[in-house]
């Protein structure tokens, strides 16, 4: 666990603010950017300066630390599932909304029908990665725009949910 | 492991302790060790037999026990509010297993049992406290401390360490902290006794390991536990306390907590940590569904307690509508001047 280097800054802050301008003040709310190494990856994650600010020999080789908003990959950055959350209480883009039925089963890893999407940000599109949300505009997961937004076809393919939280602790 | 310096008491387990222990399958010298520490004999024996009411809590680091309420009773859950945490709520109907609910997916609520929200709220941590939870899976009171540390708010302020050596144990732990939206924890893979530093930590939550008994009502398996596993453990919670010892700042607070009725695991330990200067204090609540808690012991065969452990509290089953619990809080004495 150690603080992000301005790289790494960029990387979150940019990603966030290409969502939407104004974005990543939200996200961050007062908070710091760490980074979190495991099995190779490494996690962006949202925390404080006062654990940031930790003797090292605390921080040094950390499991996990502070909540996870995504991965930093080369110079990019991925939004994980806690990212998504955060996003979607601040804004609506990159983001669709779903029925209450289609809600359960995308909880249960299952894709979204285009008839089963309530609402969606007018610019999604085939191929983009969205955020799929309850009626409540909470965030489920995440997935990608595979079909029209209408209809029995498969419109959204999950990507991660936020049913993996109990399906990985029954593991 | 270091072995204890005082042996298990054993007590003399009459014909009808006996019969009981045999048709409920119980280890006979147990059950008459257990009935040692209460008044209400026939209650906690068939509180060792039921189940007891569970319980949920709304973490308030997603939202408000009342917005918890009106989204689970939408879902035609019952729940009732305490008087010992206003954000535990009793289930008293659930349609559906309350992990199944997206409220629990979400990190709106987690399970936990009243009588361990007894640590935690007897820890008190403050938003800035810099904490640290010596065997914190699964996490459920790492998170209620860390809900103490946003002070009502949403983001926390200060920091906790969080220490867990059993690494699927630590899976939970970071699967949980992680959902429920906290920020200030950092999670360690490894022994408490193998934390660096000295007198950095202003709270240290021990939740120690223990042989488990006051988990019996919930575990068939703990009925049939060994003398030489409550030596086992004490040995261990030594080293633990010590561990706990040496992270505390002077002037810090300590809670001790088990899950077991054992006094060699509990009120020896405390009383071990009186003769380094520690002073045990009032928890700050003393009853449950307005039943009083019960003092600790101090007086055990082959244990030297001092009397102020008395300070500490059991939860009974059978007498507390809880699983068996034990909590201390302690104060480490102030550098000489």
């Amino acid at each position: 666990m150690r603080q992000a280097n301005l790289e790494e800054e960029t990387a979150v802050l940019g990603f966030l603010e290409a969502m939407e301008k104004g974005l990543s003040m939200k996200v961050l709310s007062g908070g710091a950017l760490g980074v979190v190494e495991r099995d190779g990856i490494q996690f962006a994650v949202l925390t404080s300066q006062a654990l940031l600010s930790l003797p090292q020999d605390l921080l040094a080789g950390a499991e996990a630390a502070g909540l996870p908003l995504g991965v930093l990959e080369g110079d990019g950055f991925h939004l994980d599932l806690q990212g998504a959350a955060l996003v979607a209480v601040h804004t609506k883009a990159q983001t669709c909304r779903v029925t209450e039925q289609a809600a359960k089963l995308f909880l249960y890893g299952r894709n979204v029908l285009g008839d089963s999407v309530v609402w969606h940000e007018p610019g999604l599109k085939r191929g983009d990665a969205c955020i799929v949300c309850n009626g409540r505009g909470e965030s489920l997961g995440l997935g990608v725009v595979v079909g029209p937004f209408k209809g029995m076809r498969e419109a959204v393919k999950p990507v991660q949910d936020l049913g993996t939280y109990l399906r990985d602790q029954d593991e | 492991m270091t072995e204890p310096d005082f042996p298990v008491a054993r007590f003399a387990a009459g014909p009808k302790i006996r019969e009981w222990s045999r048709k409920h399958g119980f280890s006979d010298w147990m059950v008459a060790r257990i009935l040692q520490l209460t008044d209400r004999p026939a209650d906690v024996l068939e509180g060792l037999l039921h189940r007891p009411p569970r319980y949920l809590r709304a973490n308030p680091l997603r939202a408000s026990v009342e917005e918890v309420l009106s989204r689970l009773e939408a879902k035609n859950f019952s729940l009732a509010r305490n008087e010992l945490d206003p954000n535990i709520l009793k289930l008293r109907q659930a349609p559906i297993s309350p992990g199944a609910t997206i409220e629990h997916m979400q990190g709106l609520t987690t399970p936990q049992d009243l009588a361990s929200a007894s640590a935690p709220l007897a820890l008190g941590a403050q938003p800035g406290d810099i904490v640290a939870d010596l065997a914190a899976a699964p996490g459920v009171k790492t998170l209620h401390v860390a809900g103490d540390l946003a002070g009502g708010g949403l983001r926390e302020r200060g920091a906790i360490i969080a220490v867990e050596p059993d690494a699927d144990r630590m899976r939970a732990l970071r699967f949980n902290l992680e959902r429920c939206g906290a920020t200030s924890v950092v999670m360690r893979n490894h022994t408490a006794q193998e934390l660096p530093g000295k007198a950095w930590a202003d709270r240290v939550l021990l939740d120690a390991p223990c042989t488990g008994e006051g988990t019996i009502p919930k575990d068939k398996n703990r009925r049939h536990g060994k003398p030489e596993e409550v030596t086992a453990m004490a040995a261990l919670q030594r080293e633990l306390v010590d561990a706990a010892d040496r992270i505390l700042k002077p002037g810090g607070t300590l809670v001790y907590a088990t899950c077991t009725f054992a006094p060699e695991e509990n009120e020896a330990q405390v009383s071990r940590l009186v003769g380094k200067g520690y002073r045990v204090e009032p928890l700050g609540f003393d009853r449950v569904a307005s039943v009083p808690l019960v003092p600790g012991v101090t007086q055990w065969p082959g244990l030297e307690l001092d009397p102020s452990v008395a300070r500490a509290r059991h939860f009974l089953p059978g007498v507390h509508p809880t699983l068996g619990f034990f909590v201390a809080k302690l104060t480490k004495r102030e550098r000489a001047i």
